[in-house]
């Protein structure tokens, strides 16, 4: 094993990420060179100093979970949002279509259309003798 | 997480409880600071939570979690600060009350040092040394292979060998 091919798997030998074999060849090396074995000491060293640093994490259970709650709020107040603007839509098309329905100019189904201006029946030729249309 | 997805929130919150404080912990030392490493959390749990029903159990739900976290870390993207800067995210642990100046002053030479390294490396470094993965483990939250982890670790620790050389002599630390 060369010296470089020792110090690349380094911090794999100190994780025990190493095979056994491999880390065996590893083991050998760094007795019989010395200079491989004062960088191995350095960093054992080292992964030590590196534990000084430590973080007290605190509980942030209770605000994720407010969090939580207040973010399906939010979801179950926007598809109530929608659920509301597409009743607003049918409601606009319900009047339109009442309106539209509605119209007077729009010609009935049971008189006949008479031109404006123009009046023309049997009462009209009629000499004030409501019978006269009948016996005709 | 099976009950989680099904919308039962008394699961999730088991579930928060159980891993908040080693994500809080990675958070922090990804980003160097203290609160945003909780800000990070908490959106990291929601984006779980919301994407509960098309959640597939593939791996390890920690994996999974690490890598939520680590995401939103980039997403939020700060400049590393000075570990002065950190305040309470630096605390040492000292073998006695009469070293803790000493290895407050360590701790915050390896913050510093830890930060400054390249993203990446950060992150294996974090999850190797800190949070005790091993490299399958973290090859499966950063989704590289196995030997990209093995050469991070091996740069980061070069670098950190070097960087932290002048304290080695403290050895009442």
């Amino acid at each position: 094993m060369t010296c470089d091919t020792f110090l690349s798997q380094l911090p794999a030998l100190l994780d025990g990420e190493l095979l056994p074999e491999t880390a065996a060849e590893s083991e050998r090396h760094s007795a019989t060179c010395a200079e491989c074995a004062q960088v191995q000491s350095e960093i054992a060293e080292m992964r030590g100093m590196v534990s000084v640093w430590t973080v007290n994490a605190p509980d942030i259970a209770a605000r994720v979970m407010q969090a939580v709650v207040a973010d399906d709020q939010i979801v179950l107040l926007d598809e109530m949002r929608g659920l509301r603007a597409e009743m607003e839509a049918l409601r606009a098309e319900v009047v339109a279509l009442r309106r539209q329905l509605s119209r007077p100019e729009l010609p009935r189904m049971d008189t006949a259309w008479t031109p404006p201006g123009r009046v023309e029946s049997d009462y009209s030729r009629m000499e004030n003798d409501p019978w006269k249309l009948i016996r005709s | 997480m099976r009950r989680a997805a099904g919308g039962d929130t008394l699961a999730f919150g088991v579930l928060v409880r159980t891993y908040q404080s080693r994500l809080v912990r990675f958070a922090v030392r990804l980003t160097g600071d203290f609160d945003l490493a909780q800000d990070v959390v908490q959106e990291a749990f929601l984006r779980l939570w919301r994407g509960r029903k098309s959640y597939t159990p593939q791996g390890r739900l920690q994996a999974y979690l690490f890598r939520i976290v680590r995401s939103v870390c980039l997403d939020y993207a700060r400049v590393s600060r000075p570990a002065e800067a950190l305040g309470e995210s630096v605390g040492a642990a000292a073998p006695d009350p009469a070293h803790l100046a000493e290895a407050r002053s360590l701790a915050n030479a390896v913050c510093r040092a830890v930060l400054a390294l390249p993203e990446a490396q950060r992150a294996v470094f974090v999850l190797s040394q800190y949070e005790q993965l091993s490299y399958a483990e973290i090859a499966e939250v950063l989704d590289c292979p196995v030997g990209t982890v093995a050469s991070r670790k091996h740069q980061a620790t070069e670098t950190l060998r070097r960087k932290l050389y002048i304290w080695r002599d403290l050895d009442d630390v």
